[in-house]
């Protein structure tokens, strides 16, 4: 038996920079999904209004009525939207402040609602590195807490010790937050969707979603844009 | 994200085609509704604007994930097509529940922009080593020729069928009443054993049929005996939905999903070592005895005396079964049967063996018997096929766990029943046979003593699905490469090729299939069949409830359905009564040949009298409700079917007459002989530091992947076959999750007797649910086949021709890492979470 060197892993900033320029060009790590899936579908608002491909930064820009400007900072680069005033559907994916780093401890899941009221997501750190990771650890992850097999809630299921969410109180269905919700052991016929998180100072934002919502034919329709929990 | 994200599920409009089918894989046979209309159409979220009827965002169990969209050709048009759990059904998986293999079942269907792309579409012959594309009008002359040949210079021994015994009433009835009807060969066995013949012997010599039960049984018993199998796993819904808030008594060397969540409902798990059933089971049986708890006035009245088993014509009940009297004199003769003895063997405590037998027998606090029933699948009947079965009926009658609501001892099944014979089994020409008494033809090894020149494989993966693959891959390897070999597509020459092939004594292979696998690697002819979906079938599940399957899809190019391909054959061979129009035409003409448990026959003769065909009769049932009519005649009809002046009656459960299989009508116990089981565990056991490798299913993945390993999603979780090693195992190898392991063993037995070496490969994943010394792994990946570690000399039990699937032995070696260890790609974490 021969004993082989375990490949290296990044380090936590080095895969929170290769995430950054992934989602950049348009593409995740090793998973070759392109801007349209990784962003979900960005719907048309009551106007038409075309957004897809776009790359902005800046907070608290408005998307009525005009089209705004791709503004970009570093490789830090995110996709900033509000809700659409006057409108009940979205036109892309909003920033909603989830958390303040320092608010957040190991284990300990903070709930929130994205993007629409009713869209129950928990935030989580890890305490090891996970898919998509973000932070010092690149363990901050965040994820739809609606079972995928059946809808049933997954709110009171994480489990710190596994990192998983589940099993969920229907149907057992259990899914690893460390490797972007694969289901684990269950029914589910998708990956509980990931939250996509950003961080900007002291504070992370929720600003997308990978995968579609149980419920959902489009996760930014059928509802109202939910709003910031902080 | 798996790379297939596949993020629209377009909505469906109001006038979508509404079809019923149910699912293609497990038992269950949940039941499914699929919607179809033109790509390009959609309708709206609102519930008057869309098919499905619902508000935009879905409710529970009303959602279509995106997994259960694809978009095929039907007559030739392209159309959108939802596959969903009916949300209409009260009965089976309620309320639009589903496994995970049912969500996903839409993806089955081929679509060429999928990993569907790869399907068999037009027949191949190998030509120069390489499979090209000939007609359909050559590829039926080659096989009706060559066959000739076979059976002309040889006999129809030389000429044998390996095929799927489940795959639709329609095609295993066209099938067989050909290769056994017409050729008349014995050389016919199913993808799962080398022999036709029962896969519960021990269970019917105690006159018992092994798919008696109803699921609402198992919500009506007051207790369950699980044995050797993990339900959640593998027949989902039925765990789901009617087994998990049933106290249970879990008996399985792994501790599962299942077994854990049966602790913690407050039932037990036994945890015995592999292979030790029998005497578990004997045990058990031995103390509800000591302690009075058996059903006198059962036995009294429905189990054979002595007297009446002399009478009984079939010569296994006459050498094992037993009266009551002399069961539990078997039982009090060996110290093995105590609790202290049982637990010497099988590792169990002797307390836990005195709280189980509590569990399942002792009355209730008013007096009144326990409602327990007895359900056991594969973990158990294919180790000691025989023994093992004979003692779990042995058990259920001592429960009286027959006939009677919440009473029943059954089967679970590995699959649906879709067996029709549509020809009797000559086993009159078999050359084999145990003590005189004729049994079924162990075709593998007929094949292996290089007696076969013909095999006809459909829908299975023979090299793959049987024991000892190994040596079955070198024996193709030789005898498939003798003769000349074919160097034309012209029927003529490849004729005169393979007759010569079969004069130097080589074997001819036809693989008839949907995909190829590693079998196609050794075909010379391959026939693109047709599946699931692609046409109008019938098939029943484990509680024998009938169901039509409605074509969703065209197949692809030119892959014909199993019948249709049988017919074609057969009617190039000369023979009369093959010229079905369609389906309908052999449902209907199969209703007579269905029998016992299947029998249809009445759903036929009333179809005649109302002029209506018998496939439209049926799916007359499919939408009905439990609640507006009867459990039995609901989502399908349970058969046997029965008359009740004009209307039809289904059967809930066998055996509620309280008459059993047998001369007599009574039940028998049966020798379940531990001696036996013990001196062919010491040849099959593990040594020194081999481990037991035992192998199953595990959720997400079906046989042998013909559809998951096309499917992005079951990749994504199983990018390869894993092996579950427990922590002190794989720190004894090295290993940690996500390491390259290697299984191997010098010692598996082969088909004629010979130790071997063979080994497999396997993600290791470390786990709690396998105890020190056994390792658990798939059965059937693609690549890393773990009956190849399998022993198949069916010598070990010669009286029913089984492998011993379940007892695996081998060696443990981690080889490295893999690429899944650390890149986020699968998941470790613990599935024994409850």
């Amino acid at each position: 038996m021969s004993e082989e060197p375990r490949r290296e892993s990044p380090t936590p900033q080095e895969r929170a920079e290769e995430f950054a320029k992934a989602r950049a060009s348009g593409e995740l790590p090793g998973e070759g999904i392109n801007r349209r899936d990784f962003l979900g579908y960005f719907l048309m608002a009551a106007g038409g209004l075309a957004v897809g491909g776009l790359a902005g930064v800046g907070i608290g820009h408005s998307l009525a009525g005009d089209t705004p400007a791709p503004v970009a900072t570093g490789d830090t680069v995110t996709i900033i939207s509000e809700p659409v005033p006057g409108a009940d559907t979205l036109v892309f994916y909003p920033r909603l402040e989830v958390a303040k780093l320092a608010d957040i401890s190991v284990g300990e899941p903070i709930f929130f609602e994205y993007p629409l009221v009713g869209q129950k997501a928990a935030l989580v750190k890890l305490g090891k590195p996970g898919q998509y990771g973000l932070g010092d650890d690149a363990d901050l992850v965040a994820f739809s807490t609606a079972c995928t097999h059946m809808g049933w809630p997954l709110e009171s299921t994480y489990n710190p010790d596994e990192c998983v969410f589940g099993p969920c109180p229907g149907h057992f269905s259990t899914f690893d937050a460390s490797v972007g919700g694969q289901v684990v052991l269950g029914q589910a016929t998708q990956r509980l969707p990931q939250i996509v998180l950003a961080i900007e100072d002291d504070t992370v934002y929720a600003e997308g979603v990978l995968g579609l919502i149980y419920g959902y034919r489009n996760n930014l329709l059928d509802g109202t844009a939910a709003e910031a929990t902080t | 994200m798996t790379t297939e994200t596949n993020p629209i599920v377009p909505i469906p409009p109001p006038d979508a085609d509404v079809l019923h089918t149910a699912c293609e894989f497990c038992p269950v046979a949940c039941r499914y509704r699929v919607i179809r209309w033109p790509v390009g159409t959609e309708g709206g979220p609102t519930a008057s604007q869309n098919a499905l009827g619902i508000d935009m965002p879905a409710g529970i169990g009303q959602w279509v994930s995106p997994n259960m969209h694809n978009v095929v050709h039907f007559d030739g048009e392209l159309m959108n097509v939802i596959v969903q759990p009916d949300p209409n059904i009260d009965v089976v998986n309620i309320a639009g529940e589903h496994s995970v293999r049912g969500g996903v079942l839409a993806r089955k269907l081929y679509n060429p922009g999928t990993p569907t792309a790869d399907r068999l579409t037009t027949p191949l012959l190998r030509v120069r080593g390489q499979l090209v594309p000939i007609s359909w009008d050559n590829a039926l002359e080659i096989f009706a020729r060559v066959s000739e040949h076979v059976l002309e210079t040889s006999d129809e021994l030389a000429w044998g069928v390996k095929v799927y015994s489940y795959q639709f009433f329609e095609n295993t009835y066209a099938i067989s009443k050909l290769a056994r009807g017409m050729i008349g060969t014995p050389n016919w066995s199913p993808h799962h054993a080398p022999a036709e013949g029962d896969d519960t012997p021990g269970l019917s010599d105690c006159g018992i049929d092994a798919f008696s039960s109803s699921f609402s049984d198992d919500k009506e018993a007051d207790v369950l005996l699980l044995v050797g199998t993990d339900p959640y796993e593998t027949k989902t819904v039925r765990y789901t939905q009617w087994m998990r808030n049933t106290p249970t008594v879990d008996i399985n060397p792994r501790k599962g999903f299942t077994a854990r969540m049966v602790e913690k409902q407050g039932g037990l798990h036994l945890q015995l070592k592999p292979g030790t059933d029998t005497a578990l089971l004997n045990a058990l049986a031995r103390e509800i005895i000591e302690q009075g708890w058996e059903d006198s006035e059962f036995i009294e009245a429905y189990t054979a005396s002595r007297a009446e088993l002399d009478g009984e014509g079939g010569w296994r009940r006459q050498r094992y079964g037993l009266s009551f009297d002399e069961y539990r004199d078997y039982l009090y003769s060996k110290p093995e049967f105590t609790p202290e003895g049982a637990e010497a063997i099988t590792g169990v405590p002797a307390d836990q063996i005195r709280a189980a037998a509590e569990m399942l027998a002792a009355p209730n606090d008013d007096g009144s018997r326990k409602k327990t029933s007895i359900r056991f699948e594969k973990g158990l009947y294919w180790s000691h096929n025989y023994e093992n079965t004979a003692a779990i009926g042995s058990l259920g009658l001592l429960l009286g766990a027959s006939g009677q609501p919440g009473r029943s001892t059954s089967r679970l099944g590995g699959h649906q029943r879709g067996g029709l014979s549509g020809g009797g089994y000559p086993k009159d020409k078999s050359p084999h046979e145990f003590e005189g008494n004729k049994i079924e033809m162990d075709t593998d090894r007929w094949f292996m003593e290089g007696n076969t020149r013909f095999v006809w494989v459909i829908g299975t993966n023979w090299v793959g699905a049987m024991a000892a693959t190994e040596r079955l891959r070198a024996k193709l390897d030789e005898l498939t490469n003798l003769g000349p070999g074919v160097t034309s597509t012209n029927a003529q020459e490849a004729i005169a090729a393979l007759n010569a092939k079969v004069d130097e004594g080589g074997t001819v292979i036809v693989h008839q299939e949907l995909y190829p696998n590693a079998t196609t690697e050794y075909a010379d002819l391959v026939l693109p069949a047709a599946g699931w979906g692609e046409e109008t079938t019938a098939r029943m599940s484990a509680e024998r409830r009938l169901y039509l399957y409605e074509k969703v899809a065209d197949p692809p190019g030119e892959a014909m359905p199993d019948w249709k391909i049988a017919a074609a054959i057969a009617q190039r061979m000369g023979y009369d009564g093959f010229d079905w129009p369609d389906t309908n035409a052999i449902f209907e003409e199969g209703g007579p040949a269905s029998s016992g448990r299947k029998a249809y026959n009445e759903l036929v003769i009333k179809a005649q009298e109302d002029g209506v065909r018998a496939h439209d009769l049926l799916k007359s049932y499919s939408s009905r409700r439990a609640d507006e009519g009867s459990y039995t005649e609901a989502g399908g009809i349970q058969c046997p079917i029965q008359r009740e002046g004009a209307d039809l009656k289904g059967t809930e459960r066998l055996h509620a007459d309280l008459k059993f299989k047998s001369d007599s009508g009574k039940a028998n116990f049966t020798l379940a002989d531990w001696d036996a089981v013990a001196e062919r565990l010491s040849i099959l056991g593990p040594n020194g530091d081999e481990l037991f490798i035992l192998n199953g299913r595990v959720n997400e993945l079906w046989n042998n992947l013909g559809d998951q390993i096309r499917m992005a999603y079951h990749v994504d979780r199983w990018p390869a076959n894993y092996v579950e090693l427990s922590e002190a195992d794989a720190a004894r190898i090295g290993a940690e999750s996500g390491d390259w392991v290697r299984l191997y063993s010098d010692r598996v037995i082969d088909q004629l007797g010979q130790e071997h070496s063979a080994e497999m490969t396997a993600l290791a994943y470390v786990t709690d649910a396998v105890p020190d010394g056994v390792a658990y792994t798939y059965f059937n990946y693609p690549g890393q086949p773990a009956n190849n570690l399998v022993s198949a000399d069916t010598t070990l039990q010669p009286l029913n021709l089984r492998y011993n699937f379940k007892i695996g032995r081998g060696k443990a070696e981690r080889i490295g890492p893999s690429e899944y260890k650390s890149a986020f790609r699968m998941s470790f974490a613990s599935r024994t979470l409850v």
